[in-house]
């Protein structure tokens, strides 16, 4: 078990050096010369040369490389070519709405969608199979900004039952931070809702055509005890693995919703470094939004051994 | 052993049941109504892709004017018979920029699904062919597959210049590595099949194989595969012209036109929702379209998904 914890976790480490090497290309190649810009209009060419020399511009890729791996395993993401805050300083003033947006969208998320792909499951076929499935299509068809607009346009502006926009700290009460993240989080949960709720159900059709379900019914197991105890429980891997593969659409999809409601989260500053071509910036954010990403589904696979413990390695 | 007529003949020789004199006619309907009894998600998808794809080539002849004609005595005008789907905050037609839209948006879902299954499809037939490649080139598709499709395509947009062309080569990029996954993992399990040993037992060369057993065999999962490469595509075209990352302002695209409205949509909803509403139909459509092609080359899958 720990034998395998640890290959595991190594396992990631060329995964994360080959988005480190891609980020930085990112950076490197990015046009616009940093000695310039820093130099300003006046500098003679000399002046940028020497520029060039004193930040180590004039080095090989290789080694720069090499440099600023050891400045990122330092924490250390350099500075905005705006505004000159350090940008790790810029990602930690936006990270909370937008972490609060993306932990409320998961839980909506999984709490809607595994029941009800249990249920379509569970009825396959009928009416409300069909109606389920024909939401899940609807889901990945519908972008999600359009999702966002035509909420805030129902419930917020036409019934005014929910703030249009804005984002309130969690530091200012529960009921005022959840207020906000309500219609986002439906907004951002609707593709991710299908794609769970398709899994579980593909799933659990699988699971619940063995034998073991049937020994289960026959001994007058109740139908929620199968569906719930049993069946859901083998069911449990490939809808994990689903949920964290598609924390990529919940990034993604941050970016634009925030962007729909107006939340100064990391998808406002993403936004901004494009307007401004601000690369440091946008090289931070995607490096850091990597990583998210392949340590939840380092987390997946982890959580596999526990869920199933026929999975050894 | 039960015998219709009991005691007439010896078990051993029961008779077959008798059969009633006609049989009732297998039900087989042939051409396109057949076609649409059996594939009914297919047909749909199809159906509405293909008036999608007629509205954005007969364009110019639907009653549209130049969609970037500005007219400021007109602005935001709501939905008349002037305006059929209303003016936007320039005075500009946005009937006439949502049929043009079209011809923007399904020209980067196909060209996407085209280049990255191509690039894709190549890709996963050398990793999945030639083992020494296979450990590397795959590690470089977590990679990849690492960076968030939409935050990838945000990042490559960053660094060039705003245009149609370079939109479809950063979600391609954002796109292929999926394709060359799939492609890999089909090529793999077909290596094994006898028919794959046999060719390889009879002295088949290993461009024949590919060519002849593996590539005909990835058909199906690819192009299956290349219909939700589509929809995505035109779902992240979207969103990059939203934000401002994508196609110039100035080129009518569906995610350009809602950008449009942005600032104007809690007074002027409808300025978004004609091009959303096309955009989701269209993302609709081509995904209905993977769905019928899904159940009709693999009958397996379609009864569990």
């Amino acid at each position: 078990m720990l034998g395998f914890i640890v290959r595991r976790v190594l396992a990631t480490i060329p995964v994360m050096a080959i988005v480190a090497l891609f980020v930085f290309s990112l950076l490197y190649i990015a046009p616009g010369d940093p000695a310039v810009v820093i130099a300003g209009d006046q500098a003679s060419l000399e002046d940028i040369e020497r520029i060039r020399t004193g930040l180590g511009l004039d080095r090989p890729f290789v080694v720069r490389f090499g440099e600023w791996v050891l400045q990122v395993l330092r924490g250390d993401l350099g500075k905005s070519m705006f505004t000159g805050l350090p940008v790790t300083e810029l990602i930690g003033q936006r990270v909370e709405p937008t972490l609060s947006l993306m932990v409320v969208t998961l839980i909506l998320a999984v709490t809607v969608a595994v029941p009800i792909g249990v249920i379509a499951a569970w009825r396959a076929g009928g009416w409300l199979d069909r109606g389920f499935m024909a939401l899940a299509v609807a889901g990945f068809s519908v972008p999600v900004f359009v999702v966002g607009y035509l909420l805030a346009y129902v419930f917020a502006l036409q019934l005014d039952w929910l703030p249009v926009q804005g984002y309130t700290p969690i530091a200012r009460g529960l009921w005022p931070w959840l207020e906000n993240l309500i219609l986002p989080s439906i907004a951002l949960g609707f593709v991710y809702i299908a794609l769970i709720a398709r899994i579980t159900r593909a799933t659990m059709l699988e699971v619940l055509s063995q034998d073991y379900i049937r020994t289960a019914r026959a001994k007058g197991m109740s139908e929620r005890a199968i569906l719930f105890l049993h069946a859901l429980k083998n069911a449990a891997v490939p809808i994990v693995t689903v949920i964290g593969i598609g924390v990529a659409l919940l990034i993604g999809g941050a970016v634009v919703t925030e962007s729909v409601f107006a939340i100064p989260g990391l998808g406002r500053l993403t936004i901004d470094a494009i307007v401004r071509r601000d690369y440091p910036v946008i090289q931070g954010i995607v490096l850091m939004f990597s990583f998210v990403y392949v340590l939840v589904n380092l987390l997946v696979d982890l959580i596999y051994t526990t869920l199933d413990p026929r999975i050894r390695y | 052993m039960n015998g219709h007529t009991p005691g007439a003949a010896p078990a051993a020789f029961a008779i077959a049941p008798d059969l009633p004199d006609i049989l009732p006619p297998v039900r087989k309907r042939g051409g396109v109504r057949g076609f649409v009894w059996r594939h009914p998600t297919l047909s749909i998808g199809l159906a509405l892709l293909g008036s999608m794809v007629l509205v954005a080539i007969l364009a110019p002849l639907l009653g549209t004017v130049d969609p970037t004609a500005l007219a400021p005595a007109k602005r935001t005008r709501e939905p008349s018979l002037e305006f059929w789907f209303g003016s936007d905050a320039y005075g500009r037609d946005i009937y006439s920029r949502v049929l043009y839209g079209a011809r923007i948006s399904l020209a980067v879902g196909f060209s996407v699904a085209i280049l990255g299954s191509l690039l894709g499809l190549t890709i996963g037939l050398v990793s999945g062919y030639v083992r020494r490649l296979d450990g590397i080139v795959m590690r470089v598709m977590d990679g990849v597959m690492s960076v968030p499709p939409i935050l990838l395509a945000i990042a490559l947009m960053a660094l060039t210049r705003a245009s149609v062309e370079n939109v479809i080569m950063a979600i391609t990029i954002a796109e292929f590595p999926r394709v060359a996954r799939l492609v890999r993992g089909v090529v793999l399990t077909l290596r094994e099949q006898p028919f794959v040993d046999a060719a390889i037992t009879s002295g088949t060369s290993t461009p024949r194989i590919i060519w002849a057993h593996i590539l005909p065999n990835t058909v199906a999962p690819l192009s299956v595969q290349a219909t939700y490469i589509c929809g995505s595509a035109m779902i992240i075209e979207s969103i990059l012209s939203f934000i401002g990352a994508g196609t110039p302002p100035i080129i009518p695209s569906w995610g350009n036109i809602m950008a449009d409205g942005r600032t104007l949509w809690q007074v002027k909803p409808y300025i978004i929702f004609f091009p959303a509403a096309f955009l989701s139909i269209t993302v609709l459509a081509v995904n209905l379209l993977g769905d019928g092609l899904r159940d009709a080359l693999d009958p397996r899958m379609a009864k569990r998904l």
